[in-house]
């Protein structure tokens, strides 16, 4: 039984954010401003945030502030702006994640679980590498056993879902071509067939992210190729 | 009370000066006197010698005159320190004389030749003069050791002594009065027109226009000199007149140089003169007439100023014709041909001028009319109608620069009120599109509330959709956006987008069609808004393309040009024009209530402009194409 805390000034969307994360089994605190959410944490055992950013009297960066002095746990920013520059400011200040509203009821929940599961299970213990374990943020690939789990949950993937994701995160951070990914997977050369990589990175983007309009690892850089790519906060 | 303002001071350093000037002139008439005398160079009784030797011959020849007047010898010099020998040169015979044979100091002689003079006629009749030499007589004088009478010698001998004992003490009062007189003209000339209180003013004097005072000075000084040489044969006269004029003479030139300094002082020199009035009443008269003139030729209408020029212009050139003729028929061919370089210079030179001038004024005119509003036209070195049309022209750009700003502005702030509005439109959205979802959630057995739901959770969506894409929209069209441009493979990226639409063009029926060059396709542009682009089309093709059509998508260069193309077949006639399509807010159909904001294509348009690009619609029938032209990415 996890804690979470609902921060936001508008009653109707803690309500609805609670009934929805209370639906999925957790508690649910409920602050309407900054500085509740902080005396809250403080005086409670609280495994996840969600801050409003805009709110009155303390807003959420503030707050972000204050907590980053006495605790670590997971923060996901809930805001309107969706200009990258206040997403990156977000991030800057030590928040693990952001939502843009109006989000999707599923895609917050799956997010919350995403940290809650990084956090509880995941954070703090030091993972075994090894030859056959590549870890990329939550995806993680073991070679020997041809799995992939994401946040901990085992991902079904094609043959071929498989292996794209294996050159690209053995390429951590490289651009690879349409043409190159389809030349090392298929090994050949064969003309205009590397249309078909396109359509398998959708497929695999839609099987290890929440959202995949906005991934957080498997990027597609336009125009040139794709990428996969650790969250920067962390 | 400074020196030099004390009126009091100033006479007496006028008076003083005068005296020393006196005495200057003086010392150095006696020092030139001595000099040419050898007072500086030999023994008093030389210099004494030589200088009654001197009075001594011209007293021998006065004796010859004495003697024809028939005066007596012995009486005349017996008051005098002179004695005479008078002998006849040929028999050696004594006349006449008073020398008892005392020593002498100097002597001197004469001759005079005595002749019969007489007049006779001639055989022809003529009357003829004859002189014939009848004796000669020899003069001897000799003036004594002791001078016991008192004479002009004796006075000669005593002013020698004296000027003899004073001759250094002479140049002594030279420097000394020399001295005076520079340090009291130069303390008048700086004190001139300097008055009580510290300020510089003229006097009545001063007043006088410049050069009718130096004519009048002229005037002095022309009439002293012509007195002097009226004068000049009688000694005692001249002296007394040499004293009257030069004092006068003086006191004329030392108000003169005063009257200079103050003026120049006052600057007054050459503004206080007949000749500089005249000459600023010809020039005031010459600009009322240019005044006149200009007036006179802005008031005809441009044409005729014209016209009136180019006629004014011909006789100028018959003129200059019909004198280079002249000069080349009747004075010298080479001078004629002479004459022709610097008019052709002219001519040329005002060509030149006309040309350039004109140029400036198309060069700018293209300019802003390419948009360049902050152009100015340099109107330095510009006249008349070409100044005014130029400054026109520079009016012109600057009220499109104004209204520039000014739409700048207005967009920006449009832009932001648009995204302050939507940040605060998005909450509320939040809370109906969740509890839109939760409701769905609940058990509800009345079917029409089902249905409703169903409405309900369709435009919410859609007005998410319309929030988001007004923001985009917005942004895009007033540049808001930051462009990162780097080299983009078209091929990858139109890959890419059908990649991710394979799922909804399969959903739609649609086959989509990709025709590539076999080679990479590079634009500069950025990728991010490039897949917006492509996004919004594909978008678009989803929605509106007939099912079970194919959907082309082409890349080929043309011309140093990238074209990309998205064909596809409307699914409903398409009864409105391409321009209309690229409006804000507007659909294919009016009557079709799909998803969609109607601001897909106003995007699209937006950010390919954004990147130096350039969107167009073609519509042809049901055929529909979107046609994307970017310029090759140079080598």
């Amino acid at each position: 039984m996890y804690n979470i805390l609902i921060c936001d000034d508008e009653k109707d969307i803690v309500n609805a954010l609670k009934i929805y994360l209370e639906a999925e089994g957790y508690n649910t605190f409920c602050a309407y401003n900054g500085n509740e959410a902080v005396s809250i944490i403080k005086e409670n055992e609280v495994h996840l945030v969600l801050l409003d950013i805009m709110m009155p009297e303390c807003d959420g960066i503030s707050a972000m502030v204050k907590l980053r002095e006495f605790s670590n746990i997971p923060v996901i920013l809930l805001t309107a702006k969706s200009e990258d520059t206040d997403k990156i400011l977000g991030l800057n200040v030590g928040a693990d994640d952001y939502i843009t509203k109006p989000f999707n009821p599923l895609e917050v929940t799956a997010r919350v679980r995403s940290q809650l599961r990084r956090y509880i299970k995941l954070g703090g213990s030091s993972r075994k590498e090894s030859d056959e374990c590549i870890t990329i943020g939550a995806i993680e690939l073991n070679d020997n056993a041809k799995r992939v789990t994401v946040d901990g949950e085992e991902v079904n993937l094609t043959p071929t879902e498989y292996e794209i994701l294996k050159l690209l995160m053995l390429n951590e951070g490289t651009v690879l071509s349409p043409k190159e990914i389809y030349r090392r997977v298929w090994n050949d050369t064969a003309y205009a067939a590397e249309g078909t990589v396109a359509v398998h990175i959708r497929h695999l983007r839609e099987k290890i992210e929440i959202n995949p309009a906005e991934p957080r690892y498997l990027k597609v850089v336009w125009a040139h190729g794709y990428k996969i790519e650790g969250e920067k906060s962390k | 009370m400074k020196l030099k303002e004390r009126t009091g001071v100033k006479i007496a350093a006028v008076i003083t000066s005068y005296i020393a000037v006196v005495f200057l002139v003086l010392s150095v008439i006696s020092i030139g006197v001595m000099g040419y005398y050898k007072f500086y160079f030999s023994s008093e009784t030389v210099v004494k010698e030589e200088i009654l030797t001197d009075m001594a011959a011209s007293e021998s020849n006065y004796i010859v005159n004495l003697m024809s007047w028939g005066r007596d010898l012995t009486k005349y010099y017996n008051d005098k320190n002179l004695f005479f020998v008078i002998t006849d040169a040929n028999s050696g015979e004594v006349l006449q004389t008073n020398y008892n044979g005392e020593p002498y100091m100097v002597t001197a002689s004469t001759e005079h030749i005595i002749y019969d003079e007489r007049y006779f006629e001639a055989d022809d009749g003529d009357l003829v003069y004859e002189s014939v030499e009848k004796g000669r007589t020899k003069i001897e004088v000799y003036v004594p050791k002791s001078m016991t009478k008192s004479d002009m010698f004796s006075v000669m001998a005593q002013i020698i002594a004296i000027s003899y004992s004073m001759r250094y003490a002479m140049v002594f009062i030279v420097l000394i009065s020399a001295a005076a007189t520079i340090t009291l003209l130069s303390y008048l000339y700086c004190a001139a027109g300097h008055r009580e209180g510290g300020v510089i003013m003229c006097n009545a004097m001063d007043k006088v226009p410049f050069d009718i005072m130096t004519a009048m000075v002229g005037v002095i000084f022309t009439f002293s000199i012509a007195m002097l040489s009226d004068m000049a044969s009688e000694r005692a006269l001249l002296l007394i007149a040499v004293f009257i004029l030069g004092t006068v003479d003086y006191f004329t030139a030392l108000g003169y140089t005063m009257s200079f300094a103050t003026r120049v002082k006052t600057g007054t020199l050459f503004k206080n003169t007949v000749i500089y009035r005249l000459l600023v009443l010809i020039g005031k008269g010459l600009k009322k007439l240019l005044r006149f003139i200009k007036y006179v030729i802005s008031g005809i209408p441009f044409l005729y100023k014209w016209i009136l020029f180019c006629i004014l212009l011909v006789p100028l050139i018959i003129v200059v014709t019909g004198f280079d003729i002249f000069v080349f028929e009747y004075i010298s061919e080479a001078l004629g041909v002479l004459l022709i370089i610097p008019e052709a210079v002219i001519a040329l030179t005002a060509l030149i001028y006309i040309i350039s001038v004109f140029g400036k004024i198309k060069d700018g005119g293209e300019r802003i009319s390419a948009g360049a509003v902050d152009y100015k036209i340099d109107t330095r070195y510009m006249f008349g109608d070409f100044k005014h049309f130029a400054e026109s022209l520079n009016n012109i750009s600057a009220g499109l620069q104004n209204a520039v700003q000014k739409k700048m502005k207005s967009e920006r702030f449009k832009t932001e009120l648009i995204t302050n509005v939507s940040h605060d439109i998005k909450t509320p959205l939040t809370s109906i599109i969740n509890y839109v979802d939760l409701i769905k959630k609940e058990e509800i057995k009345n079917e029409t509330a089902v249905k409703y739901i169903g409405v309900l959770d369709r435009q919410s969506s859609r007005l998410k959709k319309l929030v988001e894409d007004l923001v985009e929209a917005s942004k895009a069209s007033t540049g808001n956006l930051t462009v990162n441009l780097s080299e983009c493979d078209i091929g990858v990226l139109l890959m890419q987008t059908i990649g991710e639409f394979e799922e909804r063009l399969e959903r739609s029926d649609i086959k989509p069609v990709l025709n590539t060059p076999e080679n990479s396709v590079k634009v500069m542009a950025d990728g991010r808004y490039l897949w917006r682009v492509f996004d919004n089309l594909m978008n678009n093709i989803c929605k509106y393309a007939q099912p079970g059509t194919r959907a082309y998508l082409d890349v080929y260069e043309e011309g140093g040009r990238v074209i990309i193309t998205f064909r596809n077949i409307s699914e409903c006639e398409l009864n409105i024009s391409a321009d209309e399509l690229m409006e804000r807010f507007v659909k294919g159909d009016a009557s079709r209530n799909t998803e969609g904001s109607g601001l897909g294509l106003s995007i699209a348009r937006s950010l390919v402009e954004l990147q130096g690009g350039r969107m167009e619609l073609n519509i042809d029938g049901d055929l529909f194409k979107a046609i994307i032209i970017f310029s090759k990415k140079q080598e």
